[in-house]
């Protein structure tokens, strides 16, 4: 992430993976649980931040920095979202568990929006196939389950 | 996140496959499934069919809150044990639609009207806008003590700016039409008789601006709850919430 000229205070996030993330105080209170920090008096020195990797970090605050720009108007943050969320799986799922590590409503909500978007409107077969999963149903457990459930598909 | 705290946590057994949404806690797969049961059942019944990762982790409290009931019937299949019971289990959990529902089915079809009364207070209470919508009129017919709370919540939606009244009212009769009517509304049940009832049908509607006319916003409700109820036409005030705020 580039440093911008600011007179905004600056926080050092430290990534699991060693990486250093200098980010502006107002960007980086999107975050709750960095708030707490903060509001706490805690957020002095790097932030350790154990469970988002570098990259991971950078895309998080690359959301909190646009949702943190009071000139955006809803429709611009709706169009940026959709882009944002263009992603693949593994991406996606490193931005759910930050968020809720983090503690970033807007975004968990976003990115389990986007997968429950992949999954909607599509067969089992198809969802499998999207998702990688292996049909770990047994032929009797499959044929039960499709029993109990056929009165949703009618 | 405080709802995943509150969950239930339940350990479901891993796939052996590699597949990178298994890798996410319950917790979180449950909020990705909790939003495709709000986009139809049949979505969600399509995913818990997919596997026994997303089978076992639909059958959390948070999913059933969620399921959109749009396309499961208003009253559901009599001879489906599954569908009541998985209705039962969305109302167990507070599914703000099923609660709506049932409370409307006690209220107006089984005349259970205690029971109704409790369901739909749940579900205005959970957010519910038509709830909250049919609430505030059967709170207005049910006398002067209560007025100022129907009042009050009615004009919630009508100050609201994502819900309108129309779509309350539009939804609330799609619902009543869909509802196998066995009983009719006994007429000791009718909102207060408005003494200006014969004036009102003369002139079939007020002056929006007229804001004191609380009798005459009775009778409208009145007329539109019945009218929706037995399927019986336009009602007789099209705009009955106008002019509600400022009431003697």
């Amino acid at each position: 992430m580039s440093l911008s000229p600011s007179t905004s205070k600056m926080l050092s996030l430290k990534s699991s993976d060693g990486k250093v993330l200098e980010v502006e105080e107002h960007v980086a209170v999107l975050c709750e649980t960095i708030k707490s920090l903060v509001e706490d008096g805690c957020a002095d020195s790097p932030i350790p931040l154990a469970n988002v990797d570098g990259a991971t970090l950078g895309n998080v605050m690359e959301w909190c920095k646009k949702h943190a720009d009071q000139k955006a108007s809803a429709d611009d943050l709706e169009d940026w979202d959709a882009e944002f969320v263009e992603r693949d799986q593994g991406e996606l799922y490193h931005l759910i568990m930050a968020a809720n590590y983090l503690n970033i409503k807007g975004l968990l909500d976003l990115i389990c929006q986007k997968v429950a978007d992949m999954i909607k409107g599509k067969h089992p077969e198809k969802i499998r196939e999207i998702f990688n999963i292996e049909n770990d149903f047994t032929p009797e457990q499959q044929e039960q389950i499709r029993k109990d459930n056929s009165w949703a598909f009618e | 996140m405080a709802r995943s705290q509150a969950m239930k946590r339940r350990r479901v057994k891993r796939p052996r496959f590699h597949s990178a949404i298994a890798l996410l806690p319950n917790e979180l797969v449950i909020q990705v499934l909790g939003r495709v049961a709000a986009a139809s059942h049949t979505d969600l019944f399509n995913a818990k069919l997919s596997c026994k990762l997303f089978h076992e982790v639909s059958d959390d409290t948070y999913v059933y809150q969620q399921v959109s009931l749009e396309r499961f019937p208003v009253v559901p299949w009599p001879t489906s044990e599954q569908a009541s019971s998985f209705f039962e289990k969305c109302k167990e959990c507070g599914n703000p639609e099923a609660l709506y529902r049932q409370g409307l089915i006690e209220y107006f079809d089984h005349m259970r009207l205690e029971l109704g009364l409790q369901c739909i207070k749940r579900a205005a209470n959970l957010g519910h806008v038509e709830a909250s919508y049919i609430l505030g009129i059967i709170l207005l017919c049910s006398g002067e003590e209560f007025r100022q709370q129907a009042i009050q919540l009615l004009d919630s939606i009508r100050n609201s700016r994502v819900t309108k009244v129309g779509e309350c009212r539009k939804k609330l009769k799609a619902t009543l039409r869909g509802m196998w009517v066995m009983n009719k509304l006994n007429p000791k049940q009718k909102p207060m008789e408005c003494k200006m009832r014969d004036q009102h049908k003369r002139t079939k509607g007020w002056s929006t601006e007229d804001d004191d006319d609380l009798h005459c916003q009775a009778c409208g409700f009145d007329c539109e709850v019945g009218a929706s109820y037995f399927g019986m036409g336009k009602p007789v005030a099209q705009t009955p919430l106008t002019g509600l705020t400022a009431s003697p």
